[in-house]
């Protein structure tokens, strides 16, 4: 009850009920008394020890009849109670238990069915939470380098005409030109948020005179990276694909996803609304219930972004849902955008994530990108370092030396040298220009290099190689896909 | 859809006298390739053996 000064918690009152003629020990109470001791129970103006009496709810037990003429009287407290609601803001995480169970339904921002699926992000993409709010999911990004940071090759290439040729790491051009010719740039030109871009400089223009020319910039994934697709499962994950782009020629652009352990084939278009401009791009790709991935280091899928295609390509019905390979149908109204020289192609921002929504880009430090890339790519020499590796002869012309990874490679490389190596050795030194991979099994740190054409070296002798020739002197290793 | 430029071919050998690597001329560039079908000049070396587009030369004794 409340009292000056103090607060009132609860509500209660005071009731009294009284019985006279009756000859019966049961009596119902006008209130439900929580215990015997909550009542004042008299006979004849005598209190009664609670022992002589029970009371469950409204019903009062004498343990005794009554005689006709006793007069029985029962006074008690009963307690209304109150709703007390806390003010708003005033419960704090202490107040709630570890172990409560807090209905999804009462969670705003997240759809009812968010119980099944917490992590569809649909479901919060239908509620009240923004996506961009959605936490940050480390490793989302199946796409290497989307950011377009890395570049270990150089930063230009000058007149690509053809496929397979890196610039940026693990973005590889696709197609050959036919009469068309780019330089290929490791761009600053970026969107808010981005540093660089993968940037195609026209150089001599597109015609499309052959039915096979086409250009386009892809990335490959190795199989082993991609089990959680459940590719080929009743399960299959669909997939978004995100980026940014600015291109001078406006239209339709095609990007597809292109299963090569199953020759099968998905293309999306999407419109480039305004020229010379950086617009996102959003595209979902369904998933595909045919067709799994190979669980091992080779590439098993590939995302393809068009820039011009030839008849080759073009001449069918664009293909929008999973099936077999069909070149006629994977670049179907594909705007030729490398049509003149004035035109520039910029690219950056690419992710690629399981899920029917694009997110925010997973950004990653350099050190992170640069270590990925490293699986595909290392090189070695090329500044005033004067790397040295500790080697032995065998014979007198050969010699192996081995050569520590930064990570280790993804299969046995392709080994491409420049300028001259020279081995050291207590008689003096021997040169070579002829270098090759000796052995080398995946996931080790250690490579083994063979360099032939050397003379007068002892055979079985320690010497020290070292690569001579200043900037011009690389060994590359090239693991790609 | 695509086409690596091969000029020429040639096994190198281990000190087995073994082959162990193909030196290609590939786009141009000297190239050591190693016999792994993981590698991906090597799968287009193939390909274009089997095409009958390329020829492996022997290696150098």
């Amino acid at each position: 009850m409340s009292y000056i000064g103090a607060k009132e918690l609860k509500a209660s009152d005071i009731r009294r009920f009284d019985v006279t003629g009756s000859t019966s020990a049961t009596h119902t109470l006008t209130w439900s008394a929580p215990t015997e001791q909550s009542l004042i129970v008299t006979i004849n103006g005598v209190k009664q020890h609670e022992d002589a009496y029970s009371v469950s709810g409204t019903t009062l037990t004498l343990t005794s009849a009554l005689v006709s003429t006793d007069k029985l009287e029962v006074i008690g407290i009963n307690d209304i109670g109150t709703t007390i609601t806390p003010a708003e803001g005033s419960v704090t995480n202490d107040h709630i238990s570890t172990s409560a169970a807090i209905a999804t339904s009462k969670i705003s921002g997240l759809a009812t069915s968010a119980t099944t699926d917490t992590t569809n992000a649909s479901n919060i993409s239908s509620g009240t939470l923004p996506v961009d709010r959605v936490p940050y999911v480390r490793g989302k990004n199946l796409i290497i380098n989307g950011a377009m940071q890395v570049a270990q090759r150089n930063s230009t290439q000058t007149g690509i005409t053809g496929a397979a040729q890196f610039v940026i790491d693990r973005m590889r051009t696709s197609f050959t030109l036919g009469t068309g010719a780019y330089t290929l740039n490791h761009s600053t030109d970026a969107p808010e948020g981005f540093a660089n871009s993968y940037h195609i400089d026209v150089t001599t223009a597109m015609t499309l005179g052959g039915a096979n020319d086409g250009c386009g910039m892809l990335q490959q994934f190795e199989g082993q990276n991609l089990q959680h697709l459940k590719k080929g499962t009743s399960n299959a994950e669909d997939l978004t694909l995100s980026f940014w782009i600015k291109s001078t020629k406006t239209g339709t652009y095609i990007v597809e996803l292109y299963d090569n352990d199953n020759t099968r084939q998905i293309a999306k278009s999407y419109t480039v609304n305004s020229s010379d401009t950086w617009e996102k791009k959003e595209l979902t790709f369904p998933g595909d219930t045919t067709g799994s991935l190979d669980n091992d280091n080779q590439s098993s899928l590939w995302v393809n972004f068009f820039f011009a295609a030839g008849t080759t390509y073009t001449s069918g019905t664009l293909n929008t849902s999973w099936a077999s390979h069909v070149n006629a149908n994977r670049a179907v109204g594909q705007v030729n955008a490398l049509d003149s020289t004035s035109n520039n192609i910029y690219v950056t921002g690419i992710q690629l994530e399981v899920g029917d929504v694009a997110t925010p880009f997973e950004h990653e430090t350099y050190g992170e990108t640069l270590a990925k890339c490293q699986r595909y790519y290392q090189s070695f020499g090329g500044g005033s370092t004067y790397d040295n590796y500790a080697g032995r002869s065998y014979g007198t012309g050969s010699a192996f030396w081995s050569v520590p990874l930064s990570v280790p490679l993804r299969t046995s490389p392709t080994l491409t040298f420049s300028g001259t190596l020279r081995l050291f050795g207590s008689s003096g030194f021997s040169d070579s220009t002829s270098l090759s991979v000796y052995g080398y099994d995946s996931g080790r740190g250690l490579i083994t290099i063979n360099s032939t054409a050397f003379s007068g070296l002892t055979d079985n002798r320690s010497y020290n190689a070292s690569y001579i020739g200043g900037t011009a002197a690389v060994m590359k290793l090239d693991a790609e896909l | 859809m695509e086409h690596m430029n091969i000029e020429s071919a040639k096994y190198g050998l281990d000190m087995d006298g073994n082959p162990n690597t193909i030196t290609a001329v590939i786009e141009g560039v000297i190239m050591s390739v190693p016999l792994n079908p993981a590698n991906r000049h090597y799968v287009e070396i193939m390909k274009q053996v089997e095409a009958g587009e390329l020829t492996i030369a022997e290696a150098d004794e």
